[in-house]
């Protein structure tokens, strides 16, 4: 399972539809609580520490998201070549 | 033209450690909601702050010798803003008067000629200038200017001022104060954005002397940046209950697309490799964050925000000079700096340094 389809089923559980890149978490219908929540379950999975986890995330495209864990992927592994693929921006 | 210098400058918290309390409290005032609770839990711990300073005594104490938390925030009767103001009024100069007697004035006190204030967690009339000036034996034919209610940049607002002062009148000595006690504004809500805010803020003053004589850090320029359509991300009103703060999640964001984008006239001009000393307001750990990535910094460019953040949290207008005060203690001559700090508008507030010589103050203790 890549990135992406991580992120898809982390996402999932609080948006049932398929979210494209553009779209932002808000107009997902996510409010503030579910994107500190949906960061903190990000964190868990990929061990990794993201730069925002705080309500501010609520402005985020899905793209957006995923091109901020595969940035921490890539940072954790010191070598930005190794992040995974699957990046959808 | 004459150049103006940050001297010396010297800090103090009040005696109480609070921050374990506080993050108990939050989790009261959650009143047992486990999904805001547990969030709440863990952005204490990615908050970067490990202590913060109050006046309220987190204990409750039979002697009735300080002032408890608990009694001041009692659940369903939170004090009113007179209330809050008589405590500040009695707390207040106490805290100026250690920051100040930290300065090591000696007979120099004699020779101020100004005294500016910087504060937007209490007033009053006559107010803190002249109580520390009475307090510290400061002459009192001073010149008193009080900058109120403007946030936590009001501190590069203050240190702006002083050096046009000091510019028009070069024999001036200037008094700069920054002192707030944000833990005087705690508000009872369940709301959990609003109790993340309550999450950050201490109490803190900072003292500064500005004047000609060349050392310490000589203050280059300012720059005020405002940050278009952004005037609903921090407010502050005067409530029934203290003071109100709406502080957005979106504020790191405005922040990083603004420093991002304002970098060149933040630094007139100057590549950001050009900086060795960054003083930035450490609003929270994601306003650093915001503005390490803003500016592709190294993450030891912010180490002493994120240390002041760390051993007191936000002390709005008193935050940056804390900052300032640790880089006082070892510069090197010669150095370049930027100060920032951010508050309602959305403003960010700059000055551009450089370090002339130093003196070793002393570090900021409970006092």
């Amino acid at each position: 399972m890549d990135v992406e389809q991580e992120l898809q089923a982390i996402v999932g559980k609080k948006v049932k539809d398929h979210l494209e890149p553009g779209t932002k978490l808000v107009d997902a219908g996510l409010d503030s609580l579910d994107v500190m929540e949906l960061a903190f379950d990000i964190e868990d999975r990929f061990k990794v520490q993201l730069p925002q986890v705080g309500a501010e995330l609520i402005s985020f495209t899905y793209g957006d998201l995923c091109h901020l864990v595969e940035k921490q992927l890539a940072a954790k592994t010191g070598d930005a070549l190794a992040a995974p693929s699957g990046s959808i921006r | 033209m004459t150049e103006a210098h940050i001297n010396r400058i010297a800090t103090a918290v009040p005696p109480y450690d609070v921050h374990q309390a506080f993050l108990q409290f939050g989790h009261a005032l959650l009143d047992g909601n486990e999904r805001s609770s547990t969030l709440f839990g863990r952005m204490a711990e990615r908050a970067g702050i490990d202590h913060r300073y109050s006046y309220l005594d987190p204990a409750t104490r039979a002697d009735g010798a300080s002032t408890s938390a608990y009694d001041f925030y009692r659940r369903g009767d939170f004090p009113t803003t007179a209330a809050r103001m008589r405590l500040f009024e009695k707390q207040a100069p106490a805290l100026a008067e250690a920051a100040v007697e930290r300065l090591h004035l000696g007979a120099e006190r004699t020779r101020l000629t100004h005294i500016l204030i910087t504060c937007c967690t209490g007033f009053s009339a006559p107010g803190l200038d002249l109580e520390i000036m009475s307090r510290c034996r400061l002459p009192s034919s001073m010149e008193r200017t009080m900058i109120g209610f403007m946030g936590c940049y009001a501190a590069i607002n203050a240190l702006k001022l002083a050096r046009h002062i000091v510019r028009s009148e070069p024999k001036s000595r200037v008094l700069v104060l920054n002192l707030e006690l944000c833990s005087l504004h705690l508000q009872e809500t369940t709301n959990l954005d609003e109790i993340l805010s309550f999450l950050i803020f201490g109490d803190g003053c900072a003292a500064s002397l500005v004047t000609a004589d060349p050392t310490g850090f000589a203050m280059d320029s300012f720059c005020a940046l405002l940050v278009p359509d952004t005037p609903d991300l921090i407010t502050w009103a005067i409530g029934d209950s203290g003071f109100n703060m709406v502080l957005s999640g979106q504020v790191p964001g405005a922040i990083l697309d603004a420093v991002r984008e304002k970098s060149g006239q933040i630094l007139d001009g100057a590549p950001i490799s050009a900086i060795d000393l960054w003083a930035v307001h450490p609003g929270g750990r994601s306003v650093l964050d915001a503005v390490e990535r803003a500016l592709d910094l190294k993450p030891s460019a912010l180490g002493a925000s994120r240390e002041v953040l760390k051993r007191f949290g936000n002390m709005s207008s008193a935050t940056v000079m804390f900052v300032l005060e640790a880089m006082l203690r070892a510069p090197k001559t010669g150095a370049l700096g930027c100060a920032m700090s951010f508050g309602p508008g959305l403003i960010a507030e700059t000055m551009l340094f450089h370090a002339a010589t130093t003196r070793v103050e002393e570090s900021a203790r409970p006092s």
